[in-house]
């Protein structure tokens, strides 16, 4: 629900490192998403492409990388989740510990 | 070409207004907890068994968010406790900007606990943090035991489940093993209560639950 601020977020970090690094253009950003950070790819890309239609960052291309949280489950069995709804493999068990799998990062910047 | 490798977290404005509400919210000994529920859920009958409860022993206050009228305020301000409502004017969830803006109403210094009453709403109020410590979801009985299951998202972000309307399972196909289940499976940490306002049931444990949680507060920031 909140993916126009978000990107309205990586717009804000973009400049602020341009300022910094004074470069004039930005071929790509790449972020880090995670399944439980709760934003939507497809909403976020619309938003991106939103917001830096006809500006200066109208061809930076964004690279999401996707990230899961790892389950390790009482069975000592350890597997990636790719959706909420998810069982053990081993035992069927569906309360395993999650860890990691809730980033919403940037990561790199390419830039001229 | 140049590659810059950055590390930078991002968060989106409404997170950063949250964040700065829970400062506000800490630096009070305050215990802010964010009911969201389905439409006729039980949220208000709920905020209104909870501050009879606990009248004379703890300073509660109340924000309720509605699209429309201040009948949920009026409800709430006949047990005697502060309350302001937010009319969204047709938005189906509280962000936390308007959040901030409504915490000069209230004497801060006084309150021990913030109830907020989202806007009767499962789905978009589960993507807005308000800063509050604690998130509840209701689901009422006659809405389904599979509901836990198609609100993956509320039931991810809450701490807290809780059934309400046990009174009325009788008259449904509702199990409260199945619907505990099914929340389980979407998030394993989730802590599962079932009520009844009406005749009571259960009403200790959630009032133990809440007590606990607004001491512990006030014990952290009021010495």
């Amino acid at each position: 629900m909140h993916e126009l601020s978000i990107a309205e977020n990586i717009l804000e970090i973009v400049e602020s490192y341009r300022r910094e690094r004074n470069f004039t253009r930005c071929s790509s950003i790449t972020l880090r998403l995670g399944l439980l950070s709760a934003v939507d790819e497809e909403s976020l890309r619309f938003a991106f492409e939103a917001l830096t239609e006809g500006g200066p960052y109208a061809q930076a291309a964004l690279k999401v990388q996707r990230t899961y949280p790892k389950a390790t489950c009482s069975c000592g069995r350890s597997f990636e989740v790719r959706d909420f709804c998810y069982a053990c493999p081993e035992c069927g068990s569906v309360t395993a510990e999650l860890t990691g799998g809730d980033d919403l990062n940037i990561v790199q910047l390419e830039v001229d | 070409m140049v590659t810059i490798r950055v590390k930078d977290k991002l968060l989106s404005k409404n997170d950063q207004y949250a964040l700065a509400n829970q400062e506000i919210f800490d630096r009070h000994g305050l215990w802010c907890v964010n009911l969201i529920g389905a439409p006729g859920s039980g949220k208000t009958l709920l905020i209104e068994r909870t501050v009879d409860c606990f009248s004379g022993k703890l300073n509660i206050g109340v924000l309720v968010g509605d699209l429309d009228t201040e009948n949920d305020a009026r409800r709430i301000a006949g047990h005697g406790v502060p309350v302001r409502q937010i009319i969204t004017g047709g938005a189906c969830h509280l962000n936390a900007k308007t959040i901030g803006e409504f915490l000069p109403h209230f004497d801060l210094e006084r309150l021990d606990v913030l109830i907020i009453e989202n806007v009767g709403n499962l789905v978009c109020p589960a993507s807005y943090f308000l800063g509050e410590h604690d998130r509840v979801t209701l689901v009422s009985t006659p809405e389904g035991d599979d509901k836990p299951l198609k609100y993956p998202g509320a039931m991810h972000t809450s701490d807290v489940l809780l059934i309400t309307k046990l009174d009325l399972v009788p008259y449904t196909d509702f199990s409260l093993d199945r619907a505990r289940k099914n929340a389980l499976k979407i998030e394993s940490s989730l802590l599962v209560m079932a009520i009844s306002a009406k005749t009571g049931e259960g009403l200790e444990a959630w009032k133990d639950w809440f007590e606990s949680h607004a001491r512990e507060k006030k014990s952290q920031n009021k010495p």
